[in-house]
């Protein structure tokens, strides 16, 4: 009776060592995955398809700065993770693709690889793993980054770069990679 | 008396207090120049008695380090729209790379004190650096597989932070354009012309207007170059830059007195090796320290008559600030080298003789005319578009096709005659971008076939 109640002490203590330590990095994740992909959305279809594919008003290009128009997609979300990264807020995000237009943005980590192979195969679910980077272990997620808008599929089937010109509407394009460092 | 009888310890300990006392001496005191561990490169001699705007305390460690070259040229980088920004490496993907070649810190590409590795650009790098990250580049660009990593940045095709004119898009939009354009011209500047619309009923001061009496012999010379100047046309007097009867004025003074009406040539001038001692990023006291830069201090060749210190009025007459003097001859004054040299039999010498207002002078090229919130103002860093010189190509195209421009700004042995001749080649570059345009048009040939 003894030994039990030690037990169950002991595993209520654990508990509430674990609760303290704050949110769970698989929560945290998908919290900040929620937000990315919000924006995201908003972003290419309230801003691009609608300027540029409904009201032809202003195009989206690569060199935006310089022809005066608006970034795309892709680059806003970047300026945002390479904001997020000078801030050292605790957590980086990229988007990746096995399909890679701009092909600095293919997987580089064994766990990258199979993250965005598993969004592919697995529609609906996300990845979740770990690994160890520049002697810091991350704790990973990858989740599937769906085309969304006419916008994604058309410059990405009409890129002349584009290793793949037969995406559709609603299929997985490549996936948003979250990392926490542990 | 007795005689002191001294050891060999002593004479050790004699001889470190020496040299530890003059080492102390020159670090607290003196200009520091025993712990200079090398020569630095052109870009930092002039400031290289100026320790601590690299250095901080000395004990800072990198991320001061990093800072401290960011506090000159963070500004120089946004505006060219770096391709290798810092932020772009934070991520940790990269960790692996980084191992090789930390691309977040400036130092990694441009470490200071070592001439015998330091290359143009004050890359201390090896040549083929670009290889560390993008070996399978033959992989995505199969036009690229014969070219060696030696040749990436050095060929007049891509550049590590300032690609504003050498990306693909840009290119193609300029390809096919004729060596000299129908409509060739450079940029009016608009200071005056906006002044006059908006003072439309200011008439230019006159000699017997001018508010100080100088007493010296040549007050009357003085007076008759101010009364025919820009500033007596736009109402500048005497003491508008002779507060308080001033009359002696030393280059940081010049500087900071102009600048109260000319803010940002100043900002420009002083990012250049003209100016850059007078910047106020440096620490405070090494413009009195060590003077302005003078032509004397120079590590390209110079007119043996050349002297004094550099300041706005070296160029610009302090009186008459004579904008044409300062665009050939204020420049031929001093800089004595080939490329110098050549200029006066060179086409754009001609254009220049024939019309000094659009005419090719030294100042169209090295201090171009830019747009700048809606007007036309003359970029004072004659070193901003000569890191690396294709970032000249914006003021080439102001008269050239874009194929002919950056075919001569490839050609050094040009350069050196000043473009006396054609380019003796065409840019390989332009080849490339053609082979892409006829991809891209097959490519969008056989989506309209499929569809």
């Amino acid at each position: 009776m003894r030994i039990a109640a030690c037990f169950v002490a002991g595993l209520a203590l654990l508990t509430g060592c674990e609760k303290n330590q704050g949110i769970a990095p698989e929560r945290m994740a998908d919290a900040i995955f929620a937000v990315i992909e919000a924006d995201r959305a908003n972003y290419t279809n309230q801003v691009v398809n609608r300027l540029q594919n409904e009201e032809k008003v202003l195009e989206a290009d690569e060199h935006w700065q310089d022809k005066k128009l608006l970034p795309l997609p892709a680059q806003m979300m970047r300026m945002g993770a390479e904001r997020v990264a000078e801030k050292n807020s605790g957590f980086n995000y990229a988007l990746l693709s096995l399909w890679p237009v701009n092909k600095q943005n293919k997987p580089r980590t064994e766990l990258e690889k199979n993250g965005l192979q598993y969004v592919i195969d697995n529609p609906g679910k996300n990845f979740y793993g770990r690994e160890k980077l520049g002697g810091t272990e991350y704790f990973t997620a990858v989740y599937a980054d769906v085309g969304v808008s006419p916008a994604c599929i058309s410059c990405h089937n009409d890129h002349v770069d584009s290793p793949r010109n037969d995406f559709e509407l609603g299929q997985t394009m490549g996936g948003v990679v979250i990392r926490i460092p542990l | 008396m007795k005689s002191y009888q001294f050891k060999f310890w002593h004479y050790g300990l004699l001889l470190t207090l020496a040299v530890g006392s003059l080492a102390a001496y020159n670090l607290e005191v003196a200009d520091k120049s025993l712990f200079i561990t090398g020569e630095m490169s052109h870009g930092h001699h002039q400031i290289e008695l100026d320790c601590m705007s690299c250095h901080t305390d000395g004990f800072a460690g990198e991320e001061a380090m990093q800072q401290s070259c960011l506090n000159c040229h963070a500004e120089e980088l946004e505006l060219a729209d770096d391709s290798h920004p810092r932020k772009k490496f934070l991520d940790p993907r990269n960790a692996q790379l980084l191992e090789t070649l930390d691309a977040r810190q400036c130092i990694s590409c441009h470490t200071e004190h070592k001439p015998e590795i330091t290359r143009e650009m004050g890359v201390s790098l090896a040549g083929d650096f670009c290889f560390h990250c993008h070996s399978d580049i033959a992989q995505e660009r199969n036009s690229h597989k014969e070219f060696g990593f030696e040749t990436c940045a050095s060929s007049g095709c891509h550049n590590y932070h300032d690609n504003g004119t050498l990306y693909e898009d840009f290119l193609i939009a300029h390809e096919g354009q004729p060596d000299l354009l129908e409509d060739a011209h450079l940029p009016a500047r608009t200071a005056m012309q906006m002044w006059l619309q908006e003072h439309p009923h200011k008439q230019p001061l006159q000699p017997e207007q001018a508010d100080l009496d100088l007493k010296s012999g040549s007050s009357a010379d003085i007076r008759a170059a101010w009364a025919q100047s820009a500033h007596a046309r736009s109402t500048v007097n005497c003491s508008h830059c002779h507060t308080d009867n001033k009359q002696q004025f030393s280059s940081l003074d010049v500087v900071e007195q102009c600048a109260s009406c000319h803010s940002e040539q100043r900002e420009s001038f002083i990012q250049g090796k003209h100016g850059m001692r007078l910047s106020s990023k440096l620490s405070h006291g090494l413009v009195e320290r060590t003077g302005a830069m003078s032509p004397l201090q120079a590590r390209i060749p110079m007119q043996a008559d050349a002297s004094g210190e550099l300041n706005c009025i070296s160029c610009h007459d302090a009186h008459s600030v004579n904008v044409h003097y300062a665009a050939v001859e204020a420049c031929l004054g001093c800089h004595s080298d080939e490329h110098s040299l050549a200029y006066r039999d060179s086409p754009h010498f001609s254009t220049w003789e024939n019309n000094p207002e659009n005419g090719v002078s030294c100042a169209s090229c090295h201090l171009p005319r830019e747009p700048r919130d809606g007007q036309i103002m003359v970029n004072h860093n004659q070193n901003h578009n000569l890191r690396p010189n294709e970032k000249m190509l914006p003021v080439c195209l102001n008269c050239h096709g874009a194929e002919f421009a950056l075919a001569a700004l490839a050609d050094k042995k040009l350069i050196t005659q000043n473009f006396k001749h054609k380019p003796a080649e065409k840019h390989r570059t332009f080849d490339l971008i053609r082979d892409r345009i006829a991809r891209m048009s097959n490519s969008k040939n056989q989506k309209t076939k499929s569809q």
